[in-house]
C-alpha cells in the first residue's frame, strides 16, 4: 500500500521555484530518504508533507487520503526537527506526552505511554528532567520518542543527526534503523549526508534545484546512477572525458586521445552514439593498480605516475597522473597484502569496464 | 603589582597598591553624576516625614501624620484609586492588543512597514500634541469625563512599548517549537498558551510592568482629559501644589516613587534590562 504520494508538487518562494513538480510514492514501512545539497528543496518538500508549508501546485496523499489543504495538526504525522525542537520549559514527560495531551487522553494513560516510550529509546527514569539537562544524543532520543508515541501515519525526520558529534551520530544511525525495523513505521528522512542515506535507506530520492532527479535503492544509486549529477554527487568518482569512437552490440569505445581508449559495456540506461562527447565515471575504490612492468595486456590499462598519497586510516588515497594527462583518485584499503607504492612510482592502472558508467554530456 | 613588590623588596604583608588617580577620579565623577540624577527624586522622601505644616528642607522632627492624612483624605484616596484603575485597565488593553499584533508582525503582509510606523508613532510624537488632539476628539465620541478617555490615551503609549517588548521576546522563540506543537495536534490558540506564552513570560511580565508605570505616572495627556471625577494622582499632586506646598504632597509623591521603584525592581528581577536593549 502506498503510504505517501506526492503528485507534481510545486513551491515558490517569491519568484524562485524551490520545489519543481516533485512526484514520488513511498511504500508502507519504507525508510525513504530525500537526499541533496542544501537549498535543493528537500526540507521544503518535507515541510509541505508535514503541512508547515502550503503547496503552490499538485497534491499530497497520505495513506490514500488527500491532505493537501489540511493543517499540520490534522495530518497525523510526526516531525523530528533538525534541532529537535524540544520545549525547553517542559519536562521530558510533558514533552513526550504533549501530543497525547492534545488528544485529551487521561493523565494516567499518558504517563504510562511516556514511560514505555522512554524504555523504547533507552532513557528510562528521565521523566522529570528538562531538555537543557540532556546531552545532544539524549535530546535526539527524546525528540524521537515524542514523535513515535503518537503512532503517526508518517514519521518525518529533518536532518535529525546532523547536530550530533560523529560517534553519537554513528550510534544513533543504527539505533534509528533498529527502532524503524521494530516498529515498522513509514519514515521520510531528509539529509545532505550521502553516507547516512546509503547506510540507512530502503530507497533514496535524489534532489537538485527543486527537482527530483532519480529514485533508487542505495545500491542502484551508488553503482549505476542515472544522471551525471548523481554520479558526481554520490561516492567519490573519477571522471574522464572522451569521445565515443566505436559502438558495437555489446561494447563501446571511448577515446581520450590518439592512442588511449576505454572499452565500456553498452548500457541501456545510457545509450550513446558514435561521436558523442561522454564522461566516464568510475568509483575511486573500484580502480586497481598493477606494477608498471606487470604483463597485463588487454584493454583499459593505463600507464601512470603516483603524484600524491593521503593516509586516511582505513585507506590510502592515491592520486595518479595517467599518460592521458588526467589525474585519477584511488582509495586503497590499508590491508597488509596490498602492494605499497611511493610518490613518483610508475604503475599501471586498470579501469574495470564493469564498473565504468558512461554518460553522455549535456549539450 | 608583582613588579613593584619585587623592586621594593618588602615582605608581602606590608605591600601597598599604588593609587590609580585617573581611575579614582573617574569613579568620583560617576558618583557625582549619579547623585545629580537621583537626588532630586529622593530629596522629596524625607520631607514627607516632617512634623511642620509646610514643606521644608531639611525636615523638622519625624512623623507619619502626612501619610495618615494621605490615606484618609477622600480626595487623595480617590485620585489614588483612579490612578490604579486606569493603570490596570491600560495594562490589560495594551497587552491584549500587543500580543496578537506582535504575533502578526512575525509574518509578511502588505502594509507591514506603514502599520508599524502607525503603532509606534504616539511614542515619538510630543505628548502635548496628542493631548490637544485628544481634547478635540474625546468629547466628539462622548467620552469626556469618562475613565475610558484616559485609558485610551495611555494605551497610545502602552501599546507601542508592549509591542516592542513582546516582539523582542518573540524574536528569541525558535519557530520550530511552535511548528512542533502544531504537528502534534495543537491549534494556534493552544500553541500560544502551551509554548509561545511560557517562552516569552519575561517579556509579557515586563510589558505589563512598563505599561503600569507609564500609565500610573503619566501627566500631560491626563491633564488634558481629567475632570474631578477621574482625577489621577499626578494631576492631584499638581493641583495641590498650586494651592500650597503641603507635606501631604510630599507624602503622595513618596507613595508614587515607592510604587515606581518597586516596579523597577520587579522588572530587573524578571528580565534584567538587557533584554530591552537587544
Amino acid at each position: 500500500m502506498t503510504a505517501l504520494q506526492l503528485e507534481k508538487i510545486d513551491k515558490y518562494f517569491g519568484k524562485t521555484k524551490a520545489v519543481d513538480g516533485v512526484s514520488l510514492e513511498v511504500q508502507e514501512n519504507e525508510m525513504f530518504f530525500l537526499l541533496g545539497t542544501s537549498g535543493c528543496g528537500k526540507t521544503t518538500t518535507l515541510r509541505m508533507i508535514a503541512g508547515l508549508e502550503q503547496v503552490d501546485g499538485g497534491a499530497i496523499r497520505i495513506k490514500g487520503r488527500d491532505v493537501t489543504r489540511l493543517t499540520p495538526q490534522k495530518r497525523q504525522i510526526a516531525l523530528v526537527f533538525q534541532n529537535w525542537a524540544l520545549f525547553p520549559h517542559k519536562t521530558i514527560r510533558d514533552n513526550i506526552g504533549f501530543g497525547l495531551k492534545m488528544q485529551k487522553q487521561p493523565k494516567t494513560d499518558i504517563d504510562a505511554q511516556v514511560e514505555n516510550m522512554l524504555q523504547v529509546v533507552g532513557l528510562p527514569g528521565f521523566e522529570d528532567r528538562l531538555p537543557g539537562q540532556l546531552s545532544g544524543g539524549q535530546q535526539q532520543r527524546v525528540a524521537l520518542a515524542r514523535a513515535l508515541v503518537l503512532n503517526p501515519n508518517l514519521l518525518l525526520l529533518d536532518e535529525p543527526l546532523s547536530n550530533l558529534d560523529l560517534n553519537t551520530r554513528l550510534r544513533m544511525r543504527s539505533e534509528l534503523v533498529e527502532v524503524h525495523r521494530r516498529l515498522g513505521l513509514t519514515t521520510i528522512f531528509v539529509t545532505h549526508d550521502q553516507t547516512e542515506a546509503l547506510a540507512m535507506a530502503d530507497r533514496i530520492a535524489l534532489m537538485e534545484d527543486g527537482k527530483l532527479l532519480e529514485v533508487g535503492t542505495p545500491h542502484e544509486i551508488y553503482e549505476s546512477p542515472h544522471t551525471e549529477f548523481t554520479a558526481r554527487f554520490i561516492g567519490e568518482k573519477n571522471s574522464l572525458q572522451g569521445t565515443v569512437s566505436a559502438v558495437s552490440d555489446t561494447e563501446q569505445q571511448v577515446r581520450f586521445n590518439e592512442d588511449s581508449y576505454l572499452s565500456v559495456p553498452v548500457s541501456s540506461k545510457h545509450p550513446v552514439q558514435e561521436g558523442d562527447r561522454v564522461t566516464v565515471f568510475i568509483n575511486a575504490e573500484k580502480i586497481r593498480f598493477f606494477k608498471a612492468d606487470a604483463d597485463t595486456g588487454g584493454d583499459n590499462y593505463f600507464q601512470g605516475t603516483v603524484e600524491n598519497i593521503m593516509y586516511l586510516g582505513t585507506s590510502n588515497k592515491y592520486s595518479v597522473k595517467l599518460q592521458t594527462g588526467e589525474t585519477i583518485v584511488h582509495d586503497q584499503q590499508t590491508t597488509q597484502d596490498a602492494p605499497k607504492y611511493e610518490k613518483g612510482d610508475r604503475l599501471q592502472v586498470h579501469l574495470d569496464p564493469a564498473h565504468c558508467i558512461c554518460i553522455k554530456e549535456k549539450q | 603589582m608583582q613588579a613593584s613588590e619585587n623592586q621594593s623588596g618588602k615582605p608581602s604583608g606590608s605591600r601597598q597598591m599604588p593609587i590609580d588617580w585617573p581611575d579614582v577620579g573617574f569613579k568620583v565623577f560617576c558618583f557625582v553624576i549619579l547623585a545629580y540624577l537621583v537626588l532630586p527624586v529622593i530629596m522629596v522622601i524625607p520631607t514627607a516625614f516632617t512634623e511642620s505644616v509646610r514643606i521644608t528642607f531639611p525636615p523638622q522632627g519625624f512623623s507619619l501624620k502626612w501619610f495618615q492624612k494621605f490615606f484618609t483624605n477622600p480626595l487623595w484616596l480617590n485620585a489614588f484609586k483612579n490612578s490604579l484603575i486606569i493603570a490596570v485597565s491600560t495594562c490589560v488593553i495594551s497587552i491584549g492588543l500587543a500580543i496578537p499584533t506582535s504575533l502578526a508582525f512575525r509574518k509578511r503582509f502588505p502594509g507591514k512597514f506603514t502599520l508599524r510606523l502607525i503603532i509606534l508613532m504616539p511614542w515619538f510624537v510630543p505628548e502635548i500634541l496628542i493631548g490637544i488632539g485628544l481634547l478635540m476628539f474625546v468629547p466628539k465620541i462622548g467620552l469626556y469625563g469618562n475613565y475610558l478617555s484616559v485609558i485610551i490615551a495611555h494605551t497610545l503609549w502602552g501599546l507601542p512599548i508592549s509591542f516592542l517588548i513582546i516582539s523582542t521576546g518573540l524574536n528569541s522563540v525558535d519557530p520550530a517549537l511552535e511548528e512542533a506543537a502544531q504537528t502534534m495536534g495543537s491549534n494556534s490558540l493552544r500553541v500560544f498558551f502551551e509554548v509561545t506564552a511560557p517562552l516569552i513570560k519575561n517579556a509579557l511580565v515586563s510589558a505589563v510592568l512598563f505599561c503600569f508605570v507609564l500609565s500610573f505616572n503619566e501627566f500631560v495627556m491626563s491633564y488634558f482629559l481629567c475632570t474631578p471625577d477621574i482625577m489621577t494622582l499626578p494631576i492631584n499632586i499638581w493641583s495641590m501644589l498650586r494651592t500650597g506646598f503641603s507635606p501631604i504632597v510630599a507624602a503622595s509623591s513618596t507613595v508614587v516613587i515607592l510604587i515606581t521603584l518597586g516596579e523597577l525592581v520587579l522588572i530587573s528581577r524578571f528580565i534584567g534590562f538587557q533584554t530591552l536593549y537587544k
